[in-house]
């Protein structure tokens, strides 16, 4: 072939790499840019009011009643409720993964489902059981030989050991995820060359397991953290009989208040998200060598860890405790004619399941919350994909543009709910984007706290289908889109419709950031449910939780159908 | 006396009855010895070192280790595997990538309790022996894999286990380190003087490594012996064909022996008393190709004629033939410098008796 004839084919010259290159590398700086605007925007924006007028913000803080308390409250709320949320869920994953055969399969979910129990719906069925003189719990203990003689308890909810003890069990789930996910990718063939070494049970999993484990567990008490730390729901709803707060709290007393301190309330959480930033920066710093942590197979030949029946039972009393029971409670109230503190109720009613339905408010609510949460997932799954097909691309995208989108889809994971939903609140309320009032507003919320975990999600599920695939497919001729549709979203299509199944679940019971955003007009289930319990017509709470649960169910089971069975996913 | 003795043991999966990974096998290692499990995947040999290693349950028998029941079906016995005192090297190595190689190698000895200066001093041994003393202070994700190979090794060996099992060790390494290795792990042997099962699906290793070699099928032991017994005379028709002897002539007795068309002949001793059909194995580098006009062959040889040479493929220092014979596709490998043969060559073939394996529905006759 002559030099001439080689340089003339486009596809070989200088200026079609250049064309080539130009157009998706400003395809990505845009998807950067824009993600970055709903993240950064409303951050930066209400962090700028706190320190504007040379901090008086601050001062307003300094000055409120009891701040000290409610600072103190926050961490010692934080720290002691992701502790006892590792434990358990460390505990779980252990004993998820000594399941015997029969209940493997039930097994691994179970601890899953109190996810399903939005957080809201779950506190509120911990008041009826243990609220200390008419919880139902609380009268049966007292009916035990001994207990003689108490007008109330054992138990107080109304208490921030209550509040520590209900928020770590609310977290555990997501500890178990973590940890349970590391256990299984870790296989089990390092344990069985420690067995081979002579090493007991107790041993191996001291020495081998749990040092393994240490990049899951990290990662998991750096996310229960965050989360603890902005924690709002059961601090609100059992916070406020004994006064007790938390910062996150007192932002949202705020946001009742007209006209809005918008300085004040960035002030109160400049202390969150400082540390939030922290917590991740030493979660990246705690787990930069990963080379220790490289484990050889995940598709191991070898069974080591002895199965174990009270393994099962650990995990049914945790699904007793955490799910069963706060829905029992909640079915018994929302057909009683009243939480009257009587155990035997002389009729069932469905009274109250009639007037929710009746009321035109509360179902406007619910279909907002569906509809808010669908159009949601719509723009998340895809612009979650691009961030984690991005994040991936490691050569061929510029490097500025990928470091951008890694921070972007970190920091809303850093930033506690309430605190963006404050500062959503703050940016869309007025000019030059004034959307509250209206449903957008919710969906840009949803948006905005979701990406990251959208493109978290979807990152690990691209990682594990491999690059080689869609290499083999561009090496047998297919364009980009075509390597897409045919072979990445087929082969990723399991994971997809699970990352949708958790947004939904997670949108559907959004309560934080949609009580900051929520007006007269645009309503959500979340929303109108803590005006129903203000009201103090616990029944009807009762019904609104229940219906958030059946819904999430309905939600979860149409993901899973669209995800279809796993036998595309199954690689070996 | 008997380091190991494994008696009638039966390892069923769970969900498949029909498929048995190890079925009624016995097998007995004695002190020593190197006992080599050989076959290809899913032969159940990799599944019988895991129930002597305590990793995988089997449903029926007995195993005993140094005189000691370790696993016992009928009374229900089945000593955990951290309890059976071995050492096991495995296919991907499996160090720990948390710990340093010293920390790796002393864990055994910590697991059976052994005081901090004798650890260290046992593990500075093995490592001396594997030749990685220069390596204790690295993690396993820095070892290239051969030294991997030989850390997971001193790792089994710190302890002095009453029994080494080796899981197809050089499988996962390129085709010069496992040459390497393996003479390596044969010099380790003798020196040391470990008993030990080796899996593996690689002749070659067999034959280097193993006192005694068995060759599994289907759950089964096919043929236990000494290496040189295994590979001069399969005692089966299976073994023969996993060996890769390629050269496999059907013998019917009609009016004298034939495969086909081709009446065999020469010194027939060997076939005398047996009856057909039979099947007669050939190594390749056990047949000559003689021009049809040359002299025939000498005394002690079987021979056929009217074969024809199809394609002549140059391998280095050898030439391999291949040779129709009436339809049959037969291989003979001969030195580069013997012969001038070329494709379309009218030859016959000769082999000494001696070299000829023949097989009685599919047992090695006289046998």
């Amino acid at each position: 072939m002559t030099v001439a004839s080689a340089t003339g084919r486009a596809w070989w010259g200088t200026g079609g790499l250049v064309r080539r290159k130009a157009i998706p590398q400003a395809g990505w700086m845009v998807l950067a840019t824009v993600v970055g605007f709903l993240v950064l925007w409303p951050i930066l924006q209400l962090q700028w009011r706190a320190f504007v007028d040379g901090g008086s913000a601050f001062a307003r803080v300094l000055a409120l009643p009891r701040i000290g308390t409610t600072l103190q409250t926050t961490i010692v709320l934080a720290i002691l409720s992701s502790v006892l949320a590792v434990f358990i869920g460390t505990l779980l994953a252990w004993c998820a993964s000594m399941l015997p055969e029969r209940v493997r399969r039930i097994g691994e979910v179970a601890p899953l489902l109190p996810l399903v129990v939005p957080a809201v719906a779950a506190v509120t069925g911990w008041i009826f059981l243990l609220s200390p003189k008419v919880g139902y719990l609380n009268m049966i203990l007292r009916k035990l030989p001994g207990m003689g003689g108490m007008e109330e308890g054992p138990f107080n909810i109304y208490s921030v050991t209550g509040i520590i003890i209900i928020t770590g069990l609310l977290l555990s789930s997501f500890v178990y995820v973590f940890v349970f996910t590391g256990l299984k990718n870790m296989g089990q063939e390092l344990e069985a060359a420690a067995a081979a070494c002579g090493a007991s049970p107790a041993m191996r999993f001291f020495t081998i397991t749990l040092p393994l484990l240490r990049p899951s567990i990290i990662f998991a008490t750096g996310v229960v953290f965050l989360l603890g730390l902005g924690q709002f729901t059961a601090p609100l709803l059992l916070g406020r009989t004994a006064k007790i707060d938390v910062l996150t709290t007192e932002m949202f007393y705020l946001t009742e208040r007209y006209p809005i301190d918008f300085g004040l309330g960035a002030a109160l959480g400049f202390p969150i998200l400082a540390i939030g930033l922290l917590v991740v920066l030493v979660q990246k710093l705690a787990l930069g060598e990963q080379r220790r942590f490289v484990v050889v197979s995940a598709r191991s030949r070898y069974n080591v860890r002895e199965t174990r029946p009270w393994a099962a039972v650990v995990i049914g009393i945790y699904l007793l405790v955490t799910t069963v029971l706060p829905l029992l409670a909640l079915i018994y109230v929302s057909i009683s004619p009243f939480w009257s503190g009587s155990l035997v109720v002389p009729e069932f009613t469905l009274r109250h399941w009639t007037s929710v339905l009746k009321n035109v408010g509360l179902v406007d609510a619910i279909w907002t919350s569906v509809k808010t949460s669908v159009i949601g997932i719509a723009i998340l799954i895809p612009l979650g994909f691009l961030m984690a097909f991005a994040l991936l691309q490691s050569t061929r995208i510029i490097r500025p543009a990928r470091m951008a989108i890694d921070l972007f889809a970190t920091l809303p994971i850093a930033v506690p709910a309430s605190l963006m939903g404050f500062g959503l609140l703050f940016v869309y309320s007025q000019p030059p984007i004034q959307i509250y009032g209206t449903n957008a507003v919710l969906v840009v919320t949803y948006v905005t706290l979701m990406i990251g975990h959208s493109t978290r999600l979807q990152f690990t599920t691209l990682v594990g289908t491999g690059q080689e695939f869609l290499e083999a497919s561009r090496a047998s001729g297919a364009g980009a889109l075509r390597s897409l549709f045919y072979v990445l979203l087929p082969m990723c299509r399991k994971g997809i419709a699970a990352t949708a199944a958790l947004t939904f679940v997670l949108l559907f019971h959004e309560f934080s950031a949609s009580l900051m955003v929520r007006s007269a007009r645009t309503q959500v289930i979340g929303s109108v449910m803590y005006d129903v319990w203000a009201g103090g017509v616990y029944a009807e709470v009762a019904v609104l939780a229940l219906i958030m649960v059946v819904v999430t169910v309905i939600g979860v089971l149409i993901a899973g159908w669209l995800g279809g069975t796993d036998s595309v996913q199954r690689k070996d | 006396m008997q380091e190991l003795k494994v008696e009638k043991l039966v390892k069923r999966y769970p969900g498949s009855d029909r498929v048995v990974a190890v079925n009624q096998v016995d097998v007995e290692v004695e002190a020593g010895e190197m006992l080599v499990l050989l076959g290809p995947s899913g032969c159940g040999k990799t599944t019988l070192l895991r129930c002597v290693a305590g990793l995988e349950d089997a449903q029926e028998g007995r195993i005993t280790l140094e005189g000691k029941p370790v696993f016992d079906a009928s009374i229900g016995l089945n000593q955990p595997t951290h309890l059976r005192d071995i050492g096991m090297v495995f296919q991907n190595y499996s160090l720990w990538p948390h710990m340093t190689v010293q920390r790796n190698v002393e864990y055994p000895l910590r697991a059976r309790g052994a005081a901090s200066a004798e650890r260290t001093k046992r593990a500075r041994e093995v490592l001396d022996v594997v030749q990685c003393g220069h390596l204790t202070d690295r993690l396993p994700a820095m070892l290239s894999g051969g030294q991997q190979q030989r850390i997971a090794l001193a790792r089994a060996l710190a302890p002095r286990p009453k029994i080494m099992l080796l899981d197809e060790p050089l499988s996962n390494l390129d085709a010069l380190l496992r040459v390497e290795l393996r003479a390596h792990l044969r010099a380790i042997h003798r020196e040391v003087g470990f008993t030990g099962i080796y899996v593996t699906h690689d002749q070659i290793e067999a034959f280097n490594l193993g006192t005694r070699v068995a060759v599994m099928n289907a759950g089964r032991i096919e043929q236990l012996d000494s290496a040189n017994n295994v590979y001069e005379r399969p005692a089966t028709e299976y073994v023969a064909k996993f060996l890769g002897i390629r050269n496999c002539l059907a013998l019917d007795a009609q009016g004298g022996w034939h495969s086909g068309a081709t009446k065999l002949e020469g010194d027939l001793a060997l076939l005398d008393g047996l009856k057909g059909p039979l099947q007669m194995y050939v190594r390749p580098q056990s047949v000559n190709l003689l021009p049809t006009s040359g002299p025939a062959p000498d005394a002690g040889q079987l021979w056929l004629s009217g074969a024809r040479v199809t394609d002549v493929l140059y391998s280095g220092g050898e030439i391999d033939y291949v040779v129709d014979l009436g339809g049959n596709t037969l291989y003979v490998t001969a030195r580069a410098s013997a012969m001038r043969i070329q494709a379309g060559d009218a030859v016959t073939l000769s082999f000494s008796n001696a070299d000829a394996l023949v097989y009685a529905q599919g047992r090695l006759a006289g046998a």
